[in-house]
């Protein structure tokens, strides 16, 4: 299974929100990295067919998507940024009216949800109306819909944001139970969640594809690259204007801050090996946070 | 198309309160309004145990010539020497009973039975006055020479349809009430009312709920959401009409009585001039098909609106207008003799007009269509279905292709 992305471009009036993308993904997991406004929303809108690209076209193992219309849907799972539900149903009747709409015959639904209930931890909640539930229950709901038709091609917008820790944990989880030979696309400006997760990380900017390659890689790209420091208020305020900045902790001795660079920075600073973080700090530049 | 999908449909549609309140709200108010007459006097006071002496009475050649001669103005003292003494009896008995201590009941069957007797031969001749005008006005437009006028060609199809026609008879069955159930405004407002609040959100409420791109996702989210959510909202324009019409129908039976007896639809007090060969029953059913018919137009108009707005209310205000605004319209404007022009047809092809038939059947009305004569009812149903056609195509073709832009 092939999904091939050429020369993929989507504007809004002037504005240029996917700018010639060119990407090809097989089986495995792939992070779709960017700060807001990059483009990834309108990108995967555009690999589950509810927007048109402008320019280009996608294809799965040579046959454009729109061509293949419900058979390609059959394979899909998609989880929009915006989740929404009917308030007044119930959980596991949500789900299983989705269920239907993705094919399963009754007693499929039946097993199926319960199941995915389960594995979201909603099961005791599955009879209760959704306009009780949590932002992060919610989530969870949308997490369980993309999974109901055992989904070839997972593409996941912002799956993590508003989770809590624990539900954070649940999610990798879920995700690394996924087995076997599937594509799954996760955006997200939460680079931590990915470190674990992603075997392949494309980083978008601007609507157009900066990088694309497998996690170590891009984490070799930043080495040495990466200084750590331990600076006054002041130092901090004049640096931060000069560089970089990823993680900031507060210090009984003043701030340890990590800065990314091509040169060593400061006297002071010292090289420590690079994370993910840092690959996003680089690209995307960082804010003291 | 799936029957759990169609069952979720329409519990989305029906698990709105609103609609309880106002479907509960209106029955209410119907029901209120119309027991108000059961204590009427000519509810009260039935002439139905003498419908059969009272029919040989009006049979009388005698009694009709009497009538004619006195300009259709005769007294029940005229008709007594023609009724049984057990009829007058029945029709005496109420001389001493006062109605609300103020009005002698009395006079209440007895000016009845005049009026029912005269009408019947007013309206025996009006409608023969009628045939007799076509008559002359054909032969006179054959002396001129205008057999290819419009006119001639409506003037012709009507005679026809009249002498084909059959008979008055005497209308003592209460058809009449049963028959103006639509005519009046209120259950076809509230039907329609209750089936645009009902589907203005079929498509824009998955906007507003955020679903939609979840749906569009799914393998049957296209076509299949498209035929369910249409199934599921005609079902509920039907269920709609029907829950309406039998209320009307509990009603007005309940108060006005139940007629066992059918009887031809030109014997109706306001259909003398009809020139369709239909019993009352008949249109009765029809009226009830028309209704399911307009409830399916707008249903279908109301659905093709939603799936291209944001908000269930544009479509509702739009359909509404176009439901309102042709029914005030129908309501106003003097519907011309025989032949539609441009300012009646808005009326004269109204959703309104279909739900009730009245006005379209109860004389002759033809439109021009590409030069042969039409009855305007059936002008009617071909320009409302194209309209649903229409509605349904371009929900079909716009739902398909949907995209999500934001
Ligand atoms: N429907 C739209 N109309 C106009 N501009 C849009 C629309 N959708 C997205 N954009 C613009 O396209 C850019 C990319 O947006 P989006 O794909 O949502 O980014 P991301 O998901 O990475 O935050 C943004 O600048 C956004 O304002
Ligand atoms: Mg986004």
């Amino acid at each position: 299974m092939k999904l091939t992305i050429q020369n993929v471009m989507k504007t809004f009036g002037e504005k240029r929100a996917v700018n010639d993308v060119s990407l090809e993904l097989i089986s495995g997991v792939y992070g779709l990295l960017g700060p807001n406004g990059a483009g990834k929303t309108t990108l995967m809108k555009l690999i589950v067919d509810i927007l048109t690209p402008s320019a280009g076209r996608i294809t799965l193992d040579g046959v454009d998507i729109t061509e293949l219309g419900a058979a390609y849907r059959d394979k899909l799972g998609y989880m929009p940024q915006e989740i929404g539900v009917y308030k007044n149903f119930s959980a596991k009747k949500f789900l299983k009216y989705i269920a239907a709409l993705k094919g399963l015959s009754g007693r499929e639904a039946e097993s199926k949800v319960s199941e995915l209930l389960g594995l979201v931890g909603l099961k005791d909640v599955a009879n209760k109306r959704l306009g009780g539930f949590s932002g992060g229950m919610l989530r969870r709901i949308g997490i369980a819909q993309t999974l109901l038709n055992d989904p070839q091609i997972l593409i996941l917008d912002e799956p993590t944001a508003g989770l809590d820790p624990q539900e954070r944990i649940r999610f990798r989880n879920i995700l690394s139970e996924l087995s076997g030979n599937r594509i799954v696309l996760i955006s997200t400006h939460i680079v931590t969640d990915m470190e674990f997760i992603a075997g392949q990380i494309i980083l978008l900017k601007d609507g157009a594809v900066l990088r694309m390659d497998h996690t170590e890689n891009l984490i070799r790209t930043v080495e040495g690259k990466v200084w750590s420091a331990v600076l006054t208020h002041e130092q901090f305020n004049s640096i931060k204007q000069l560089y970089s900045i990823g993680n900031v902790m507060q210090r009984s001795d003043g701030m340890e801050v990590r800065i990314i660079s091509d040169k060593k920075p400061l006297e002071q600073a010292k090289p420590i090996q690079p994370i993910l973080e840092d690959v996003y700090t680089y690209y995307f530049g960082g804010t003291a946070k | 198309m799936n029957a759990d999908i169609i069952r979720t449909e329409f519990y989305k549609i029906v698990s709105k309160k609103y609609i309880w309140i106002f479907v509960i709200l209106f029955s209410a108010f119907y029901a209120f309004i119309f027991f108000q007459f059961r204590d009427n006097p000519g509810v009260k006071y039935s002439l139905r145990p003498i419908r059969n002496e009272i029919q040989q009475a009006a049979a009388s050649e005698e009694l009709g010539n009497i009538m004619r001669s006195k300009g259709y103005k005769i007294s029940y003292e005229d008709i007594k020497p023609f009724l049984s003494s057990s009829a007058c009896e029945y029709i005496e008995q109420y001389r001493r009973v006062y109605y609300h201590d103020e009005i002698p009941v009395a006079s209440l069957p007895e000016s009845k039975v005049t009026d029912k007797i005269c009408n019947f031969y007013e309206r025996i001749d009006d409608r023969q006055n009628e045939i007799q005008n076509l008559r002359s006005s054909l032969a006179e437009m054959k002396k001129k020479g205008k057999l290819s006028s419009f006119l001639y060609a409506v003037q012709t199809k009507l005679l026809g349809m009249y002498e084909k026609a059959g008979e008055i008879e005497l209308n003592l069955d209460g058809w009449d009430e049963i028959a103006d159930i639509n005519y009046a405004w209120m259950i076809p407002a509230w039907t329609m009312l209750i089936i645009l609040l009902g589907l203005a959100g079929i498509y824009s409420d998955e906007y507003t709920n955020k679903t939609q791109s979840v749906l569009l996702t799914a393998k049957n989210g296209r076509q299949g959401v498209f035929f369910s959510k249409l199934a599921a909202g005609i079902l509920f324009s039907i269920l709609c009409v029907l829950y309406f019409q039998s209320l009307a129908f509990a009603v007005t039976g309940i108060v006005y009585g139940f007629s066992n007896a059918d009887i031809s639809l030109m014997s109706l007090y306001g259909f003398k001039l009809t020139p369709f060969a239909w019993s009352a029953l008949k249109f009765y059913l029809f009226q009830i098909l028309g209704s399911l018919l307009a409830a399916f137009v707008m249903s279908s108009l109301i659905i093709c609106l939603s799936a291209y707005c944001k908000n269930a209310l544009l479509p509702f205000f739009l359909a509404g207008t176009y439901w309102g605004g042709t029914f005030v319209w129908a309501k106003t404007v003097a519907l011309p003799q025989y032949v539609a022009n441009p300012l009646s047809l808005p009326a004269e092809l109204s959703p309104f007009m279909l739900q009730s038939i009245t006005d379209l059947v109860s004389t002759g009305r033809f439109i021009n269509l590409f030069g042969s004569a039409v009855p305007t009812i059936y002008a009617n149903i071909i320009f409302n279905l194209i309209i649903a056609f229409i509605s349904l195509l371009f929900c079909y073709h716009g739902y398909i292709r949907k995209q999500v832009k934001d």
